[in-house]
């Protein structure tokens, strides 16, 4: 957000209800939770600018609650961490695990990716955050639709599949493929070079054994 | 010309034919374990039979 003089710019937290009695049995998943001065929040948090002689709000941005917030010193256990996606989705198992801090998971969770244990579905990962103070479930999504495709085909990119006979027929495949690459190229430069001496006049070659090659 | 007496469905049949069995083979491995990657071996085996054998006719 930009601060330009003469602007106020202030961070206000908007609570959520908190209570999980609604319809749907859960609290909104937008919702964060936040602590500040030791009150518990779940909410989002408005960041608003205002110009202090136009008194005009220019800019409004809406964050997590947790957005900002200082660095934790302290992690709940990487056990307690895992425990919550494990029992969400018993028929997964955890792919790998980002530690707070890290690029992946971000200053306030740990990043638990899920993946499946069928040959089809041991590519497909879940990201899954879950909170690094309470151990709670912050935010789950569903991988685009052309990650998966990349997920899925990436074993026919590498060959790294179906076992050592598979890997040993693409190794030999790989190697036809090759063969057929650089022998169209040869032919291609080969007829190139020719119809180029024809169109020189050279009298190497005549024209209707060329197009016979 | 010898091609010219040979129908569409005798020049290309049995490439598509291949062609669909190589597919094939490389899906089915990604599918499963077992007796789908058998069977991708088998289906990725045969064009390279193939190959082996026109080569050694020629």
């Amino acid at each position: 957000m930009k601060v330009t003089r003469g602007s106020i710019v202030g961070a206000l937290i908007i609570c959520a209800p908190s209570s999980t009695q609604s319809r749907t049995k859960e609290r909104d998943p937008e919702m964060h939770q936040t602590n500040k001065r030791n009150r518990w929040y779940c909410s989002v948090k408005a960041h608003v600018g205002m110009d202090s002689q136009m008194r005009v709000v220019y800019s409004v941005a809406a964050t997590t609650a947790a957005w900002d917030n200082p660095v934790l010193l302290q992690f709940s256990s990487f056990r307690k961490a895992v425990a919550r996606p494990e029992a969400h989705f018993p028929e997964q198992e955890v792919g790998f695990v980002d530690f707070p801090g890290t690029p992946f998971a971000g200053p306030h969770h740990y990043a638990v990716f899920m993946r499946g244990t069928t040959p089809l579905t041991a590519r497909l990962i879940a990201p899954i955050l879950i909170n690094a103070d309470t151990s709670a479930f912050a935010e789950s999504r569903e991988m685009p639709w052309y990650v998966t495709a990349l997920s899925l085909s990436q074993p026919l990119h590498f060959g790294d599949y179906g076992g050592l006979p598979l890997k040993a027929i693409w190794a030999v495949l790989d190697f036809i493929t090759i063969v057929v690459l650089v022998s169209g190229l040869y032919l291609w430069w080969t007829k190139r070079r020719l119809s180029v001496e024809g169109a020189l006049g050279s009298d190497i070659l005549s024209p209707p054994s060329m197009e016979q090659a | 010309m010898r091609n010219q007496s040979l129908s569409r469905g005798q020049i290309w049949g049995m490439p598509v034919l291949l062609g669909l069995l190589t597919a094939l083979g490389v899906v089915s491995a990604l599918v499963g374990d077992g007796l789908w990657d058998a069977f991708s071996w088998l289906a990725l085996a045969t064009p390279m039979v193939c190959l082996l054998w026109v080569l050694v006719q020629t």
